[in-house]
């Protein structure tokens, strides 16, 4: 099922001397060189005249998109499709509000073709000037002429695949061919005139856009891998653990908070501290905060114990509020939270990094809400690089 | 996937991750934000295993436009954010709104304006994701209150998304995404999410062709036997572009009824009444809900209602609750009460007060404190 994509004999709905239907034309041709699947192409086409483009290709996908975004939903569309091949229409003003979507899709190498209509201004708004417009260029935005030099696509882009070409021309059509038969992404940038804009205000003719080289294949590199979906290995099947009721000793909410500085275990203490409660069959929740930085500052998690659903996560009367730093104990006033010293003996038994940890286990130790063998139970769960660590805890713990 | 046993200690976000996967998710692109992150993460981890797409975006219109491509190829589609990265996705919302694409957009609300306060929790975002449309079109949006839901919801939010062939939101926020709780596995209830209703092979595929209003289009993906026409701009049933050809506005018309004429059913609440006593009625959703949780639970005269269905109001169910009801107090973390303003239209006739704050989740004593003044 090949054959013609363009319906020829549909009237075009371009000004008298645009470019767009050279280019449609010469896609056409291209698509019956490349001879894919009718089904196995996908136009997609941006925002301004080129975006007029869908109702031309009466049988082939079109999907007509948002002003800049046709590469992104492009790039989408052959992440989920892999036997599809997306062909993006879009015009100098899209590569340009769009630009960071080219740049990534050509950065991951995903298969789309880029086609970029350059007609060098905004035509569909009244000839504003775009990226991509010839510097010195009068344009009705810049009317003593454009004072910036148009941004060079292809160095911006490094695609696997770049040409350029000028429309009409005879080598556009074998140009858009090469890109599309590229396995990952091609662009192609096809110079062409705005008759009403390009031509009338800014003064360039055709002949002008062929002096503006260079134009051909400028980039073909197979060497970088195409996007293929990343294939992981097959989960590790996560099981939960499995309470034990006989070691829950707790029969009313009980709350602990841990306050220390970021970097120094306090959410993994507070975590493995749950999942002890949890292996003791209670209800658990930890509710974190920290500063935006990860590495620095307050590190702060504050543990609920129940045995029936917690419903309020926050701190109502703490039965234990454990300080292991200044950092955290800065935290507590703003939180109507006593004032609580710094717990330097924990820091000097267990040492900075396992204090918070060590503080827990004496906590609920002393308190009796669950017995050592939760803990055990919770440890055993740790990776195997980090039991020693908290058994190590635990058994300091027991000697405190 | 097997059924897992025994209990977990997962934050709402691992949750939201998994009940994304049991709603057998195909495709999640994600750019890190605080504080839904660790939802990109979990997709990273585990989607690809499953076989499914699983990338990082440059920025959240690419996140979601990616998404939105995927679905439009037939993928189970799922982004995550929060406010400010909703604020880049607001155009490319409106293009799935538009073209009938299912997609599961997890916001994850924080501190605002801009970009507000990344670790500071929030639930300011409740109308800014229900009327971030041109037109006010509706667009549904679940919030969930503790772990399980955000699992659950986050696959009902597919089911919606398919079934009617829209963007549907998941409105978490900073406390029930990132707070760790213990989640008994085996009691998490199944996710059950329909194909979306396939055109059938053969007959001339009209892409967005409706005999009634209400009627959810056939799909067809793009790639497939069916020639499809999709786009962003006012169409006709063909996919063409057209402004305000009768055909067009119908819809238009019909963007808006194909959720209203499923509203009833989409309503999720969760009442809870200590029996006939009560004459104090508690409304409120995701982490506010729960401080009313602990309000209810020690009060045999107050009532509580979680919403879980923020948009399409589930009003039906509001009156319901509403039976010997005297007052209503409305609980939310934001300054002015915004789902406060949906609910007043159904409020008339009992005593309506609100609590709300901003910087701190609203504590139980805040909450009692309008319950007996």
């Amino acid at each position: 099922m090949t054959g013609e994509h363009l319906d020829r004999a549909a009237p075009m709905p371009y000004c008298p001397g645009c470019g767009h239907p050279h280019v449609l034309r010469a896609l056409d041709d291209a698509l019956q060189a490349v001879q894919l699947p009718r089904h196995a192409v996908a136009l997609v086409t941006d925002i301004g005249c080129v975006g007029l483009a869908d109702a031309l290709f009466p049988t082939t996908h079109t999907v007509h998109t948002l002003h800049g975004r046709s590469a992104a939903i492009a790039a989408g569309l052959r992440m989920a499709q892999p036997d599809l091949k997306p062909v993006v229409l879009i015009g100098d003003g899209g590569a340009g509000i769009g630009l960071l979507h080219l740049v990534h899709a050509a950065q991951i190498n995903v298969d789309i073709t880029v086609l970029v209509h350059n007609n060098l201004v905004y035509g569909m708004t009244g000839g504003q000037h775009s990226q991509l417009t010839q510097m010195g260029m009068r344009t009705t935005t810049t009317p003593d002429g454009c004072p910036v030099p148009p941004l060079d696509l292809g160095a911006v882009l490094r695609a696997g695949f770049f040409g350029r070409a000028v429309a009409p021309g005879a080598e556009l059509a074998p140009l858009i061919a090469d890109a599309i038969r590229h396995p990952g992404f091609a662009c192609v940038e096809v110079l062409e005139l705005c008759p009403t804009f390009a031509a009338r205000i800014g003064g360039v003719s055709g002949e002008a856009l062929k002096e503006r080289g260079p134009f051909g294949i400028l980039r073909h590199d197979d060497a970088q891998p195409v996007f293929t979906p990343s294939v992981a290995e097959a989960e590790e099947p996560e099981e939960g653990i499995e309470p034990n009721p006989a070691w829950r000793r707790l029969d009313r909410t009980a709350r602990i908070v841990v306050a220390g500085r970021a970097g120094e275990r306090v959410q993994s203490a507070a975590l493995l501290a749950a999942t002890a409660g949890a292996a003791a069959g209670l209800h658990v929740t930890v509710r974190t905060d920290n500063p935006v930085t990860q590495g620095r500052g307050f590190s702060l998690a504050e543990i609920t114990f129940a045995p029936e659903p917690v419903a309020f996560t926050g701190l109502v009367d703490p039965d234990f509020v454990i300080v292991t730093a200044p950092e955290g104990q800065g935290q507590l006033a703003g939180r109507g939270l006593p004032h609580v010293d710094v717990r330097e003996d924990l820091r000097k038994r267990y040492g900075g990094r396992s204090a918070a940890l060590g503080g827990l286990v004496e906590a609920i130790d002393g308190a009796g809400w669950f017995p050592r063998d939760a803990w055990k139970a919770a440890i055993a769960r740790l990776p195997a690089g980090r039991r020693a660590d908290a058994d190590a805890v635990l058994e300091k713990a027991a000697r405190a | 996937m097997a059924r897992t046993m025994g209990i977990a200690l997962r934050s709402g976000n691992e949750m939201t991750a998994h009940g994304a996967l049991a709603a057998g998710c195909t495709f999640f692109s994600g750019y890190p934000i605080t504080p839904s992150s660790a939802v990109y993460a979990e997709m990273m981890r585990r989607l690809p295993a499953r076989g499914g797409v699983a990338l990082g975006a440059p920025d959240e219109i690419s996140a979601l436009s990616y998404a939105v491509g995927a679905s439009l190829a037939g993928a189970r589609a799922m982004t995550a954010t929060s406010g400010p990265g909703w604020s880049l996705m607001v155009e490319t919302f409106q293009y799935a709104l538009m073209t009938e694409t299912p997609v599961v957009i997890v916001v994850v609300q924080r501190l605002g304006p801009a970009t507000g306060g990344a670790t500071q929790g929030a639930q300011g975002d409740v109308l800014f994701v229900e009327y971030a449309n041109s037109g006010g079109y509706p667009v549904p949006v679940l919030a969930p209150v503790d772990a399980v839901d955000s699992y659950a919801l986050t696959a009902e939010a597919f089911r919606w998304a398919e079934e009617l062939r829209s963007p549907v939101v998941l409105l978490s926020d900073k406390e029930t995404a990132t707070t760790i709780e213990s989640v008994d596995l085996a009691a998490l209830p199944p996710a059950q999410v329909s194909p979306r209703a396939a055109a059938p092979d053969g007959n001339p595929f009209v892409p967005y062709r409706i005999d009634r209003l209400e009627e959810v289009p056939r799909f067809a993906p793009v790639g497939g036997a069916h020639k499809v026409t999709a786009t962003g701009s006012a169409h006709n049933e063909r996919g063409q572009l057209r402004k305000n050809d009768p055909e067009t506005l119908r819809q238009l018309q019909h963007l808006r009824k194909k959720v209203e004429a499923r509203a009833a059913a989409m309503e999720l609440v969760r009442h809870h009444r200590p029996g006939r006593g009560a004459r104090v009625l508690l409304v409120s959703y995701g982490v506010s809900a729960r401080a009313c949780r602990q309000v209810a639970r020690e009060r045999q005269d107050v009532a509580l209602l979680e919403v879980l269905s923020l948009f399409p109001v589930p009003h039906r169910a509001l009156q319901a609750a509403l039976d010997g009801i005297e007052r209503v107090v409305i609980v939310e973390e934001n300054g002015p009460g915004l789902y406060a303003r949906e609910l007043r239209p159904y409020l008339d006739g009992v005593e309506v007060r609100q609590v709300n704050d901003v910087g701190a989740m609203i504590a139980p004593d805040a909450i009692l404190k309008a319950v007996v003044a």
